[in-house]
């Protein structure tokens, strides 16, 4: 028959989707035959159009239906697997266990790593404008800073077209009240009035465009709003700043995102600022104390060849007003916050190590987890054997028998998965406190859900891999014989395995020494000073003015009269300065010296070391134009302590003379090495530091606080401690610490939950053997060594490949500390035999208990 | 029984199915219909309907032979079962049973 007196077959394609199978040959049969009927009796057209409305007749449930197909085979194998997998998991309940609880912990540890991942690369994403905004740095004399002189934005804006906007922010500290309530705040920022335009911090109350345009306005956040004024509609009421200046509350802010890398409370108009700042007064190009951001516009080419060419004619355009070298970098604001370690940065940055470090971690301690499972059911294979035999004999193939293991493995690791998410949510709190955020387990966010997911499949499909490979191989006749010997086939990879885990154990034990050894080596380091026993207090206000009756005051009760007067304090130092000048300096170079105002009692109160000459005289104006300089300062400008006293140096344009060598002490975190260091008297004032008698730092505090309430009612009494501005300099550190070590412990956990598993179940395998070797004579010893030299053989091996990757890691990570500890051989042995001794413990428990058993039982049953 | 109820369409493909008995197939059994009662039949309606009767258990079914202009596709065969033959002699008394209840005065 042609092809001409055929039905369209696009008829009988839709026919065939729609038509239940079964159904289809009559249906199709019928239809055509009728076709041919009409076909001869009328016209082809005629025949394909009640063929159309044939088809269609059959539109109806019944055709639809598939109501005889027998079930497909899959779906009752499917079944089958489930069961068999669930049968397996309820009779082998202290394995089930193990498996599921070794894999829950691995995964929530991961599902945490990777929430404070996703946190921490979070930062600054919620701007608008995200992509375009970048903040100005500069590079003078081998010193990245996030400081810019004042006049740079409006230049830029000015003369670049690619620059959109500009917005300049200053930090600042200042007493703010409302009535009698008074508190000394830190999270101040003046800035100019495209701040909102830059940056998209929502405004809850007020006018985003004209919210500072008004010179003596105050945004605060609605943190503060409750603060200050409870329940009350904070918008149009004033704030008193610093006892004097009434501030009206123009706007309320959102409380800031704790993934915002800047962190205030208070935004003051710079214009309020313009009205005293020396430096926006004149345009002062000489100080660097601005932040500057930049927002380019939309469609610039952001390059890195582009933007380094933008940077060259920033550089050029305002290398004419400044008399210093000065290189300038465009940073992406979304990069601040893991990525950028510069003087005068903003506080609370992260660190893009530690992400990754994390990271590895995560995948570690999963693949750890997956170990175990791999092991513990490589181990169990022999148990499953018969069941594979059987299964290959009535005609399974190996592709189905795969997918059965798999699906087993993917049951338990989405069992794992429910455990994990319990357990994430049960922890997270804890986990907050540890890393400081406000984490929370977001179900909604689907981008976390696809990544648990994945998790789930991949831990599943991974961990299952290697046990349906090796279980499906297995020939049924040889299983069925009964005579099957797999231990020896597996056992390389099994033990492969186990020294993969024990290396990241160890890896993870030695970090954690090594973390732990560095962080109290900053504690304990001698930094030149004794940090002990110090307070100090800010002087605000009226101490100023009336410092000669406050010294009086100190001097005259004892528990204060051991006191120093300084601007700056040798926590962070963030000033420097290039202009010192001494005899036969080359006038190329240009090293950046960082300088103190101090007085005469400082380097006492400090007990500081002067190596030789003097320090400066109490209320001697005659040393306005002497100089102390540190060792590092005598090795930059070529002397040495025995000649250095007398020679003349000038500073900030004053011609004068050395007349001490302090030996070196740290002023900065010691993640950086010491610099050359410049004191100069200091006749102003800033900070009161105190050294309190042991045990008296409450009789202190209160004889300072009734001072301060004497001469200076006005303003809140605050104090600080050294040490504890010093040990907040390592907060990161520490609290990273906290988490590698956290981490490090469940690591092990899960490494010596499958170690536990795998002796277990060889301890009952070898039970016979156990039996016998009782009977003939062996000691409890002798069978415990039995069941042990094997872990122990593969534990070494496991320290010898783990040594040097430790050894790598860990000298990588001190590599960012300038001052740090060795990473000796102790370091090792301790880790090692730490391992060592949790696997000895671990394994020993099952071994003892084998060993103990009463061989009759072994024995008895045939 | 509602299930055993016969719609009067049903007992009209019923019936073709007796007249085409050994050849009763979809199309056969349409055409049948078509020819006896002089209009038009849709196959869809009439496939159904020899399914719901199938289920019924009135006609059962075989697949038969295939010709050419079926395009090489068998045929599923109906025969109408004993229960089938019951049910439309049910139906036949019932309505001869009627036609005798009516009295002769209806007609005048």
């Amino acid at each position: 028959m042609s092809r001409k007196d055929q039905p369209p077959r696009w008829l009988d394609r839709l026919l065939e989707r729609f038509c239940t199978p079964n159904l289809w040959e009559e249906v199709q049969g019928d239809l055509h035959e009728r076709y041919q009927l009409r076909i001869k009796r009328t016209s082809k057209t005629k025949a394909d159009w009640l063929y159309f409305r044939d088809i269609f007749s059959y539109l109806r449930p019944s055709i639809f239906k598939r109501r005889h197909s027998p079930k497909p085979v899959l779906t009752d194998m499917l079944r089958n697997y489930f069961l068999i997998a669930f049968r397996n998991l309820t009779r082998q309940k202290a394995f089930s266990v193990i498996n599921i609880l070794g894999l829950s912990v691995g995964m929530a540890c991961s599902i945490l790593i990777l929430l404070w991942v996703q946190d921490e690369l979070s930062y600054d994403r919620f701007h608008t404008h995200a992509d375009q905004l970048y903040r100005l740095t500069i590079n003078a004399s081998g010193v990245d800073a996030a400081i810019t002189p004042v006049p740079t934005a409006a230049l830029l804006a000015d003369k670049l077209p690619e620059i959109k906007n500009t917005v300049r922010l200053h930090s600042d500290t200042h007493i703010l009240g409302v009535g009698d309530r008074k508190f000394e705040e830190e999270g101040i920022y003046y800035a100019d009035s495209t701040f909102f335009d830059v940056f998209s911090f929502p405004l809850v109350k007020g006018d985003v465009r004209t919210a500072l345009n008004r010179p003596d306005g105050i945004i605060i956040t609605e943190r503060m709003a409750q603060k200050y004024f409870g329940q009350e509609d904070a918008l149009g009421k004033t704030i008193r700043k610093d006892n004097q200046d009434e501030l009206v509350v123009i706007g309320v802010l959102a409380d800031i995102p704790s993934t915002s890398h800047l962190q205030f409370d208070f935004i003051l108009p710079m214009s309020f600022l313009a009205r005293t700042n020396y430096d926006l007064k004149n345009n002062n190009w000489n100080n660097f104390d601005f932040y500057t951001y930049i927002q380019l516009e939309d469609k610039t080419n952001t390059s890195p060849t582009s933007l380094a060419n933008l940077e060259k004619r920033i550089g050029k355009l305002i290398e004419k007003n400044i008399p210093l070298r000065v290189d300038f970098k465009l940073q992406p604001v979304l990069s601040i916050h893991l990525n950028s370690h510069l003087l005068r940065d903003v506080a609370g940055n992260g660190n893009i190590q530690y992400v990754r470090i994390f990271s590895v971690v995560a995948v570690f301690i999963l693949i750890v987890a997956c170990i175990n499972f791999m092991n513990l059911a490589t181990a169990r294979s022999a148990k499953r054997a018969k069941e594979v035999g059987l299964r290959k004999v009535v005609g399974a193939d190996r592709i189905q028998l795969i997918g059965q293991f798999l699906a087993e493995s993917s049951l338990i690791s989405f069992i794992s998965l429910l455990v994990a998410v319990v357990l994430v949510w049960l922890l997270i709190p804890f986990f907050n406190i540890l890393s400081d955020k406000q984490l929370t387990l977001n179900f909604l966010d689907t981008n976390l859900l696809l990544i648990i997911g994945a998790i789930a499949i991949t831990t599943g499909l991974l961990s299952g891999s290697y046990p349906a490979l090796f279980l499906s191989k297995f020939q049924p006749i040889k299983v069925l014989k009964g005579n099957l010997t797999i231990a020896g086939g597996g056992s390389w990879l099994r033990n492969g395995l186990v020294v993969c885990q024990f290396v990241v154990s160890i890896i993870m034990l030695v970090g954690t020494t090594v973390v732990y050894n560095q962080l109290q080596f900053i504690k304990q380091r001698n930094l030149g000073f004794d940090k002990e026993n110090l307070l100090y207090v800010q002087m605000t206000g009226e101490l100023w003015s009336k410092q000669q009756a406050f010294k009086n005051e100190l001097k005259q009760n004892p528990l204060t009269q051991n006191f120093a007067i300084s601007l700056d304090l040798p926590t962070n130092l963030a000033t420097g300065v290039v202009d010192v000048f001494w005899e036969g300096k080359n006038p190329q170079s240009q090293p950046l010296f960082p300088t103190m105002a101090v007085d005469a009692g400082f380097i006492d109160i400090f007990k500081m070391k002067i190596l030789s000459g003097r320090s400066f005289y109490p209320d001697s104006k005659a040393d306005s134009a002497s100089y102390i300089v540190n060792e590092k300062a005598l090795q930059i400008m070529g002397m040495n302590i025995s000649n250095a006293v007398g020679k003349s140096l000038t500073f900030g344009g004053i011609k004068g003379t050395i007349i001490g060598v302090v030996q070196d002490f740290n002023f900065k975190p010691i993640q950086q090495s010491i610099e050359p260091m410049l004191m100069h008297l200091n006749t102003w004032g800033g900070k009161v530091i105190i050294r309190t008698q042991p045990n008296k730092t409450e009789a202190t505090i209160q004889a300072l606080e009734s001072i301060h309430k004497k001469l200076n009612p006005a303003y809140p009494f605050t104090y600080h401690f050294i040490d504890q501005d010093l040990a907040n300099l390592y907060k990161t550190e520490n609290r990273m610490g906290d988490l590698f070590n956290a981490f490090a412990v469940l690591a092990i956990f899960i490494s010596c939950l499958g170690l536990y598993g795998l002796s277990a179940f060889i301890a009952e395998q070898r039970t016979k053997e156990i039996g016998v070797r009782r009977v003939l004579g062996a000691s409890v010893g002798n069978i415990v060594y039995l069941l042990s030299q094997n872990f122990t053989r593969l534990l070494l091996l496991a320290m010898v490949i783990a040594t040097p990757l430790a050894w790598y890691a860990a000298n990588n990570w001190l590599e960012g500390f300038a001052y740090r500890i060795n990473v000796d051989w102790t370091i090792f042995l301790i880790s090692c035999f730490t391992a060592l001794g949790i696997a000895a413990i671990t394994v020993s428990y099952e071994s003892i208990k084998a060993a103990l058993k009463n061989p009759v039982k072994a024995l008895r049953n045939e | 029984m509602k299930g055993t109820y016969l719609g009067e369409f049903e007992e009209v493909v019923l019936l073709a199915v007796a007249i085409r008995s050994g050849d009763a197939y979809g199309a056969a059994v349409t055409s049948e219909i078509e020819q006896q009662m002089g209009r038009s039949v849709n196959l869809g309606a009439v496939h159904s309907a020899l399914h719901r009767l199938e289920e019924k258990g009135l006609v059962n079914s075989q697949m038969g032979g295939a010709t050419a202009e079926r395009g090489g596709r068998r045929k599923r065969l109906y025969s109408v079962t004993i229960a089938g033959k019951r049910a439309l002699e049910e139906i036949h008394q019932l309505r001869n049973q009627m036609w005798e209840s009516i009295p002769k005065t209806a007609w005048s």
